[in-house]
């Protein structure tokens, strides 16, 4: 009744946190460029019955079975398992929809790849989110003021700013004169679930996801820039009900078993009465 | 009395461990590629009961007694089977995330504890990990039939049989096994199963589908019912125990006692 008491308690644990994944997916559906998460459970050792006193005859015959070709089954001692734990957090990198917005400086990116920002210590930060704007050193800046990599720099006064499918700004003073102000470069990885999140829509690379690569936004046709949108997140909110009804109704089970572990220790506690 | 005690406790024992098993597949609800384990019993090793007279005419048998019958003195667990039914599907969209329709396949994965060895899953929840390798959650390669499976991206395709494509150029074949006796399998945890040397055959229709994650197969009805069932038999154990109890209590207590 131990075993089941505690493997009842994993199983709620787990359930647990598949709830907590969901509920921060559901929160953040208007997130821009979020991206959801989702859990991997795994089942933990077996050990093996019968050392805590249990009666377990296993029956006779060899390893490889007996009868010609191995027919009968072989001797398995009897295992009974330890519960569940949380194998992984995965995080889905897929696109999520793109919203007009109209406004030039929202940028989003219509496949794959990230943003890179400077962050004040000096180290890089990658993001899906491009709500950019001009800063007063005229710096194209994120939501937080980091500035984009390369470092774009605009000279005010300009009367308008367009930023292509290729990632080129193009500043248009007020006498109508052009000039390219930089291009915004894309990076990506080879296992981008492995970026480590930091809030505020900020991912930085890790030893599990490799090291940034380049994407050439003039050669490639896989990935291109849109000016005017921006990404909404990836949350599809039919999968996080059913995620939320599987987690409750998992949670609900294990806490059946929990009751029933508890009912079976009372009986034993009873016996001498 | 004394038998009857011990009998009653390996009945007590034995629907404790029914229930751990239950137990475990209750919190294995939503663990993909989980198979379900059933407790099998039996009945102890019988012991001959013997009357010490021997009727005229009977052959003797023994120096002064003859056998009434024999007595089981209780139960046993006598192993823990595991149920290989499919699961059922559930579709994730992803290209990482692999089903096997065959109920006896298994996808083989590289065995941390032996280097060059494998062990056999059915949980298909791959990543591509920083070097382009296919593995699974726990981040052990994914093996095809040359080796680990080197994908570089998410942007692969996996046919029906296994053959693992990217932009039209094929790359390997997943190695994916199945076994004669699925008995022989034994779990180890972490989603997966370990086989004696030499078990294991290729499979010769996987039925892989990609894009979808094989649920548990947990009856849910069945396994609520089966705690009831062991938390109601561990009950009537329990009173088989205290009337037993209770008769040795008379015996030792009440039986010649003067008033």
């Amino acid at each position: 009744m131990l075993r089941a008491l505690y493997n009842g308690v994993s199983g709620m644990t787990a359930q647990q946190s598949l709830l907590d994944v969901g509920s921060n997916n559901i929160a953040n559906i208007n997130t821009t460029g979020f991206k959801k998460s989702e859990v991997s459970f795994n089942d933990l050792i077996y050990q093996q019955m019968g050392a805590e006193g249990i009666p377990a005859v296993p029956a006779t015959g060899t390893a490889a079975g007996t009868g010609a070709n191995g027919t009968t089954p072989p001797v398995v001692a009897p295992t009974a398992g330890t519960g569940v734990r949380v194998a992984a957090t995965v995080r889905d990198f897929r696109q999520g929809s793109l919203l007009q917005t109209g406004r030039p400086l929202d940028v989003a990116i219509n496949g794959q790849g990230f943003f890179k920002v400077t962050l004040p210590d000096g180290s890089s930060a990658y993001t899906r989110d491009g709500s950019f704007n001009v800063d007063a050193n005229g710096n194209l800046v994120t939501l937080q003021g980091y500035p984009v990599s390369p470092g774009i720099s605009v000279t005010p006064p300009y009367s308008a700013i367009e930023i292509t499918r290729d990632g080129n700004v193009n500043v248009t003073d007020n006498q109508g004169n052009v000039t390219n102000a930089g291009q915004i470069q894309l990076y990506n990885f080879n296992n981008p679930e492995g970026l480590v999140a930091l809030g505020d829509n900020l991912y930085a690379a890790s030893a599990a996801s490799g090291q940034e690569t380049q994407i050439d936004l003039s050669q490639t046709s896989t990935t291109s820039l849109r000016a005017g949108y921006l990404e909404g997140s990836n949350v599809n909110p039919a999968e996080e009900m059913t995620r939320l009804i599987v987690a409750q109704r998992a949670y609900e089970m294990s806490a059946n078993t929990v009751r029933t572990a508890d009912q079976i220790w009372s009986l034993a506690n009873n016996l001498n009465k | 009395m004394i038998r009857g005690i011990y009998t009653a406790a390996a009945g007590l024992d034995v629907q404790s461990a029914r229930l751990d098993v239950i137990s475990n597949n209750v919190a294995n609800v939503a663990t993909v590629g989980f198979k379900t384990d059933q407790v099998t019993q039996k009945s102890f090793p019988g012991l001959l009961l013997v009357a010490s007279q021997p009727r005229p005419g009977d052959v003797p048998v023994g120096p002064g007694w003859r056998p009434v019958g024999v007595i089981n003195q209780g139960a046993a667990v006598s192993g823990v089977f595991t149920d290989f039914a499919p699961g059922a599907l559930q579709g994730t969209g992803k290209t990482t995330s692999l089903a096997l329709t065959a109920p006896d396949s298994f996808f083989a994965v590289a065995d941390p504890a032996n280097p060059g060895g494998e062990i056999y899953t059915r949980d298909g929840d791959f990543a591509v990990n920083a070097r382009g390798y296919l593995v699974d959650d726990r981040g052990r390669q994914v093996l095809g039939v040359n080796g680990p499976i080197q994908v570089n991206g998410s942007n692969f395709q996996v046919a029906r049989d296994g053959q693992v494509s990217a932009s039209g150029r094929p790359l390997d074949r997943l190695r994916i096994m199945q076994f004669n006796n699925p008995a022989v399998l034994v779990k180890v945890g972490d989603n997966c199963f370990r086989a004696p040397a030499g078990a294991a055959l290729p499979a010769a229709n996987p039925g892989v589908r990609q894009g979808y994650l094989e649920g548990s197969n947990v009856n849910t009805g069945a396994a609520m019912a089966g705690m009831v069932s062991a938390l109601r038999a561990y009950e009537t154990n329990q009173q088989t125990l205290q009337e037993e109890n209770h008769l040795l209590d008379l015996a030792i207590n009440q039986v010649g006692v003067l008033r």
